[in-house]
């Protein structure tokens, strides 16, 4: 009526966003009228590729531009513009276009359509980013379920397999629960301090008393509980193992990496910008959490023969670590969590990107019998799944190394030194599983059955996520010190 | 004058939510179930939320009593006519009424909880507004909540695309 609502700079902080909403929206409708046959869906595969790096040019190249020009939100105040959400950003991006690498030859061989693939991969990204860059709870959830139902249908993606399907109604229906929880969370929270604006929320907590009432305690601790579901946090964390193992592969990688740094980035601007003023109460549920999820995490994971059991265990361990920095509840151990999940996006989407290597009959296989013999059959594979496998138990000289120490060391700083000791023995644990793994590769006979599927964007995908590893450590400044800028706004 | 209005709906509220849920047939329970959505849609009415008494009416009454008779239909109807009335569920089901029912006191006589005193709740701030709560609703949802509604927008695309992959036979 009187003017436009939005200006030139709130659609310029919403850039990635719109570069990924309209990629899915042309690769979905070239979808539904294209042919269809192997060079279609590697056509929709390079489309989504293109996509996802002009949203990072967005990201990279546009967002910080728009920051140095003091633009702090947009829309009103529901999109915050800082650089903790131009980093999570870039990392989804970064997962999402490793995670696309990996899907080329698996989609023809899984003789599954790509258009719809993509679209989904893509609208999930774009409910990602909102959730790490909302300032406002109700932007915030419904970036969430966007993210959560495009999620969902890439889980269940190969209707033919019933573990695919399986996992998908599992994670559809608790995560639909969890989901459920959260909002009741937001409505508790709404009720008591009258916003749902997050900066305002803290305000509003930060007046004397406050802080006391039953209904917001009450609040704070469904929304940890509905946090814990979303990182898959134990005892929490029930759907993670049969949606990683059902899923198909590349998705595994994709969500065990993307969706839970979208979840921690979310649980850490609500945590310590809304929550700041009840920091002591959430660190202690959250520390009972971290030691659970570790522990447990890693010791299922020792008992498991199929790979993608065994990873998805390992992913619900990581998030533990992760959350070790959280509960430092410093500024110190944000940047360690979030340097943390960088780590961790690289190392494990190496070593779920080798599992869709092997194929025994033409069929996806995921046993640890399937590596026997590796190195005799490709040394470069066996290789870089050593680098992945040193990297996820916290050897040197590898990034999971470092984010370990990081994480241990906020720990220590911040008065939890018994939390890093435990985290100290659960490395230990996790590395006798990461070993089976190693021996297979060495020191079995290959089976003749398994056949390995190379393809060019997977053996980038590998040759990246390898690189990053090893050479992340070499020039690390860079990537602590960019880490540590994007946690000023804390 | 108003308070038996609201006296005379809530009554038709509780009595057909109350035989909605004891009523043995289904396509009865269904019926009830409308009649209580309108009465919850006058007492809006009443509260003067015309915007939220039409939403009450167009989607609870409308799409979803629609949906509930499509399930009516779909379903073997003279199988489960017979259901006990106490069922396998009955002691969860009380205990959650129990917890809701306990929140509820809660709020209306401890001290309302400390809720955050909201002037626009008594209404007198949306009647100002000219044209009523209906304009300053839309006008509210298309400037402050721009962004959540747009991104709402894709969010349906995703769950009507989702819905369709996942439900369509083998191409």
């Amino acid at each position: 009526m009187e003017s436009i609502p939005f200006s030139a700079s709130d659609l310029a902080a919403l850039n990635a966003e719109i570069t990924l909403t309209i990629g899915a929206c042309i690769v979905l409708v070239w979808g539904a009228f294209a042919e269809r046959n192997n060079n279609t869906g590697h056509r929709f595969a390079w489309i989504t590729l293109l996509t996802v790096f002009a949203a990072m040019a967005g990201v990279t190249i546009g967002l910080p531009a728009l920051m140095s020009n003091g633009v702090a939100t947009a829309f009103a105040g529901q999109l915050a513009v800082d650089g903790f959400g131009s980093f999570f950003s870039a990392l989804f991006l970064v997962a999402a276009a490793l995670a696309i690498g990996a899907s080329f030859r698996f989609l023809d061989d899984e003789d599954a359509h790509a258009a719809e693939y993509y679209f989904f991969m893509l609208t999930s990204l774009v409910g990602m980013m909102i959730m790490a860059r909302a300032a406002d709870l109700i932007s915030l959830f419904v970036g969430l379920e966007l993210q959560a139902l495009s999620v969902y249908v890439l889980v269940g993606y190969l209707k033919s397999d019933r573990r695919s399907s399986e996992a998908g109604v599992k994670y559809f229906i608790l995560g639909g629960l969890s989901s459920g929880v959260f909002v009741y969370a937001l409505s508790l929270i709404y009720a008591i301090t009258g916003t749902t604006n997050i900066e305002a929320i803290r305000t509003s907590l930060n007046v004397p008393g406050t802080t006391d009432n039953p209904i917001l305690i009450l609040g704070l601790i469904l929304l940890v509980v509905s946090l814990a579901f979303k990182v898959a946090a134990v005892p929490f964390h029930m759907w993670a193992p049969d949606a990683y193992s059902g899923a198909p592969t590349p998705v595994s990688m994709f969500i065990s990496v993307a969706s839970k740094a979208a979840a921690f980035a979310m649980m850490i601007r609500l945590l310590f910008v809304a929550f700041e003023p009840m920091t002591a109460s959430w660190t202690a549920l959250l520390a009972v959490l971290s030691v659970a999820t570790m522990t447990f995490g890693n010791v299922a994971a020792v008992t498991q023969d199929n790979v993608k059991r065994m990873f998805a265990y390992s992913s619900v361990a990581h998030a533990g670590y992760a959350l070790m920095g959280i509960v430092a509840g410093t500024a110190y151990g944000v940047s360690a969590a979030m340097y943390y999940l960088f780590a961790y996006t690289f190392m494990n989407i190496g070593a779920w990107a080798m599992i869709v290597i092997f194929r025994r009959e033409g069929m996806a296989c995921d046993r640890v019998e399937d590596f026997n013999g590796l190195v005799h059959r490709s040394g470069w594979a066996a290789a870089a799944m050593i680098i992945f496998l040193l990297s996820l138990g916290g050897i040197p000289p590898t990034i999971g190394f470092l984010g370990k120490w990081y994480v241990f060391g906020a720990a220590v700083e911040a008065g939890y030194g018994w939390l890093a000791v435990v985290g100290a023995i659960n490395a230990a644990i996790s590395i006798f599983y990461y070993l089976r793994l190693v021996k297979a590769m060495f020191v079995a006979d290959a089976d003749s059955d398994v056949t390995l599927v190379h393809s060019m964007p997977l053996n980038v995908t590998l040759a990246l996520s390898a690189v990053i590893t090893i050479l992340g450590v070499i020039w690390a400044t860079p990537f602590i010190e960019w880490v540590q800028s994007a946690t000023l706004p804390f | 004058m108003e308070i038996y209005a609201f006296y005379a709906i809530a009554a038709v509220v509780l009595s057909s939510a109350v035989l909605m849920v004891t009523s043995r047939h289904l396509v009865h329970s269904v019926v009830y179930m409308v009649i209580s959505f309108v009465a919850v849609g006058a007492l809006f009415i009443l509260l003067e939320a015309e915007f939220v008494a039409a939403v009450q009416i167009l989607v609870y009454a409308g799409g979803i009593v629609v949906l509930f008779l499509f399930v009516v239909m779909l379903v073997n109807v003279s199988e489960t006519y017979q259901v006990e009335f106490l069922h396998r569920q009955w002691l969860p089901a009380t205990v959650l009424s129990m917890i809701l029912a306990a929140q509820i006191g809660f709020l209306l006589w401890g001290n309302a909880g400390g809720l955050a005193a909201d002037p626009s709740a008594s209404g007198s701030v949306l009647r100002a507004v000219e044209g009523g709560n209906t304009e300053t609703m839309g006008m509210t949802l298309y400037t402050d909540y721009l962004l959540p509604f747009e991104v709402a927008s894709v969010l349906l695309l995703v769950a009507m695309i989702g819905a369709i992959y996942l439900s369509r036979k083998r191409v």
